[in-house]
């Protein structure tokens, strides 16, 4: 599947000019007179449809369709692509933060700095803005954010006498405390397959791997900030503190059952996967900051915005729609029964709060709206991503998965990935730095 | 290698006085088969292979059963502690406003109706390729054959940017157009007719007067109904299994097949978990009506196999 998927981004590509002189006469005609204007919406985000039915209920002037499109890597940012070659754009698509660069430097999306979006600006924190925000001109509209927390047992964490870590440095002393007392639990489980969390990790450290500031690609997932965090990791993981493997895989699923994993780093967003997963464990987790290098940074680990592709027929509305998305607290509302992402906008944290925790039973009691709020606005505001992290995503997975855990494994992966990366990027013609 | 070993062994053993050994290749009644022959070897080869194809069949049996947390822990083949199994159809029926009935719905009308008219197609065009002499036939057919070569999954771009220009992509017609044409069902039905339709038949038909068009609906179509049989089944299974097309040409939900619709779920996982449960739910229930395909053609299926085979 996977080249499958890579074969239709590449022909995707290299059927566009084809594709736009063949399709440059095929406009669709507008919408009826009269009547509401429909626009297209493509998401595979929860909450989408529950959103999307609230908007129609009380909205006369737009009415929003909502397709279901896989998981943005896993086909639908493919099928985003194909569309716009096509002419056969969506309105208004969902875009994670990753993908922006990619959907920018491919012309599938366009500006939206002239619909209304520069006037959020000022709600939204200032990491979520530089995510969205390239070379002078906005590209989507941050909905929904993911401030890493930890997850911890705290019933477990009160009966076994741990003390809850703060910085990284205790937190390995708390896992080697609690391996020397219970040495079939660890206090953590950490995604060895998710290239996300690794770059999470480093954001949380200080690092920015695609720096733009020069006007060419930076390159640099190999600063000491990098480096230290994937030492770190390396060797918890060697020394057998921690488990290393996927989350919610069987493993994981059992040890949390039987109580032989402690926590997680974690983002609001996967609270619904931890309440469908271990419902009987409801009551038993808490959230807290996750642990420091120094001073107090979060990472951000997902999250995403709307975004307008090319060749919308209605990029007005279609922006009405994301700004109601992302402002009302209606649109909360109708969200948090599916969804326990945390929205972007600072405005709705405190409705959102209420409102999650409200609609989940499972939640109330965590205390993760007060520590995610607090995260969201210690996130490191500098860093960028690539110009295709698809690939780059795919190929640092590929190198964790092999290394981690070895002594100098992490850390030769990064120095591997950094240089594949490179060359990727200067074989596709980007001017690229180190 | 064992060749040789067989036919020296016994001549080298009983110094062979006067006796030529067994000539080279044929083997001297007796002679015991090398291990990998042996009735025993070839039955637990398929033994293995039957495991193989049904354990996951087995495992899928279980997992209907099972609720979401029960899916991810213990042994895959381990019982529920619990029946769940109306709970979890109810729930996949139910599920994102009933969509999964829907898809059901539209893969047996992709799949019926694609496989009716791809078989007429396919049958017409093999027994026009066997009975009648045109310009350039073989080169014709040599075409039809590159078709089948070239796989389909390399084509679905360019018929994808094709629909766009006729307006028709996520239209039930961008899945469905491109489904009835079969060159391999062509390249069977040519074989099959060749074998199945004296000529000396047509020439009856058409001294009492047939046309050609009626000659074939009466006479030839008749004739192949075993092969037809075959290639209805090869293109509906096909077609029922189809994903890479409908997943390019469609997103529409409400237009959406099975496999499609799973796919989807299942790479929406890690925001609904619980969509984990619906795939597999999901994938039970699309395998029925398969075997209910299944069990009442399965004999003539099995007689159309072999008489196509055979020429």
């Amino acid at each position: 599947m996977v080249s499958h998927r890579r074969n239709l981004t590449v022909r995707g590509s290299l059927a566009a000019g084809v594709a736009a002189a063949l399709l440059a006469s095929c406009g669709i005609s507008g919408a009826a007179e009269g009547g509401p204007t429909t626009i297209t919406f493509w998401s595979w985000t929860s909450g989408s449809q529950e959103a999307v039915d609230r908007f129609n209920a009380t909205h006369d002037d737009i009415h929003v369709v909502f397709e279901q499109v896989p998981a943005g890597t896993g086909g639908g940012y493919s099928k985003m692509y194909n569309a716009v070659r096509a002419g056969k754009s969506p309105d208004v698509v969902t875009v994670e933060y990753p993908q922006v660069p990619a959907f920018v430097t491919h012309n599938v999306v366009q500006p939206i700095t002239d619909y209304g979006a520069g006037e959020l600006r000022d709600v939204l924190p200032e990491w979520a803005w530089n995510q969205v925000a390239l070379g002078g001109d906005v590209y989507a509209l941050p909905y929904n954010i993911a401030p890493q927390v930890f997850l911890y047992r705290a019933d477990l964490f009160e009966e076994y006498g741990l003390d809850l870590p703060t910085t990284w440095e205790e937190f390995r002393d708390t896992a080697e405390q609690l391996r020397g007392e219970r040495p079939d639990t660890v206090l953590a489980t950490l995604g060895n397959t998710d290239a996300a969390l690794l770059a999470g990790l480093a954001w949380q450290a200080g690092a920015n791997w695609f720096d733009t500031a020069g006007g060419s690609w930076e390159v640099n997932a190999t600063d000491e900030a990098s480096l230290s965090v994937a030492r770190y990791w390396d060797d918890m993981v060697a020394d057998d503190l921690v488990n290393a493997e996927p989350l919610f895989a069987e493993k994981h699923i059992a040890d949390l059952q039987q109580g032989r994993s402690l926590g997680m780093i974690a983002a609001p967003w996967m609270l619904g996967n931890l309440s469908r997963f271990v419902p009987e464990l409801a009551g038993s987790w808490a959230a807290a900051p996750l642990p420091a290098w120094d001073g107090t940074a979060a990472g951000n680990y997902g999250g995403s915005g709307f975004a307008v592709p090319e060749g919308a027929d209605h990029p007005e509305e279609a922006m009405e729609f994301a700004r109601w998305v992302a402002t009302s607290p209606d649109a909360i509302a109708a969200m948090v029964p599916a969804s326990t992402a945390m929205p972007a906008n600072s405005d709705l944290f405190d409705i959102w709060a209420t409102e999650v925790e409200a609609a989940n039973p499972y939640v109330a009691g965590m205390g993760v709206p007060a520590v995610a709020t607090a995260a969201a606005e210690s996130v490191p505001p500098a860093w960028e991503w690539g110009p295709d992290m698809t690939d780059g995503f795919a190929r640092l997975m590929d190198e964790m998965t092999g290394s981690m855990g070895r002594p100098g494994g992490l850390e030769d992966a990064l120095h591997r990935w950094e240089d594949d990366v490179v060359d990727q990027l200067r074989l596709r013609g980007f001017d690229v730095t180190t | 290698m064992t060749d040789t070993l067989e036919t020296e062994r016994p001549s080298a053993r009983s110094g062979g006085p006067g006796g030529a050994g067994p000539s080279r290749g044929a083997r001297a009644p007796g002679t015991p088969l090398p291990w990998w022959l042996r009735r025993s070897a070839v039955t637990s080869l398929c033994a293995i292979a039957g495991i193989y194809t049904l354990l996951p069949l087995l495992w899928l049996l279980f997992a209907v059963t099972k609720t979401l947390p029960e899916l991810y822990s213990g042994n895959g083949f381990s019982p529920s502690s619990g029946f769940h199994v109306l709970e979890n159809v109810q729930d996949l029926f139910a599920a994102d406003g009933g969509r999964f009935g829907r898809w059901m719905l539209n893969t047996a009308v992709y799949a019926v109706g694609g496989a009716l008219a791809g078989t007429l197609l396919s049958v017409a065009a093999g027994y026009a390729f066997d009975k009648f002499p045109f310009r350039g036939k073989e080169k014709w057919y040599a075409l039809v054959i590159a078709g089948v070569l070239i796989p389909n999954t390399a084509i679905v771009i360019p018929l994808y940017l094709m629909m766009a220009n006729l307006q028709l992509t996520d239209t039930m017609w961008s899945v469905f157009i491109p489904l009835i044409v079969n060159p391999f069902g062509v390249y069977l039905a040519r074989a099959y007719s060749a074998g199945a339709i004296p000529d000396e038949l047509l020439e009856a038909a058409r001294i009492d007067g047939a046309g050609e068009v009626r000659t074939f609906f009466s006479v030839g179509l008749r004739m192949m109904a075993p092969g037809a049989l075959t290639i209805f089944l090869i293109q509906f299974i096909g077609i029922w299994n189809n994903f890479f097309l409908p997943m390019v040409m469609l997103t529409d939900n409400d237009l959406f097949t099975v496999a499609q619709g799973l796919f989807t779920w299942n790479s929406a996982v890690s925001q609904n978990p619980d969509y984990t449960r619906l795939v597999v739910i999901g994938s039970a229930v699309t395998t029925i009506p398969l075997l209910l395909l299944f069990i009442p053609l399965q004999r003539r299926w099995r007689a159309g196999l072999a008489e196509g085979g055979v020429k």
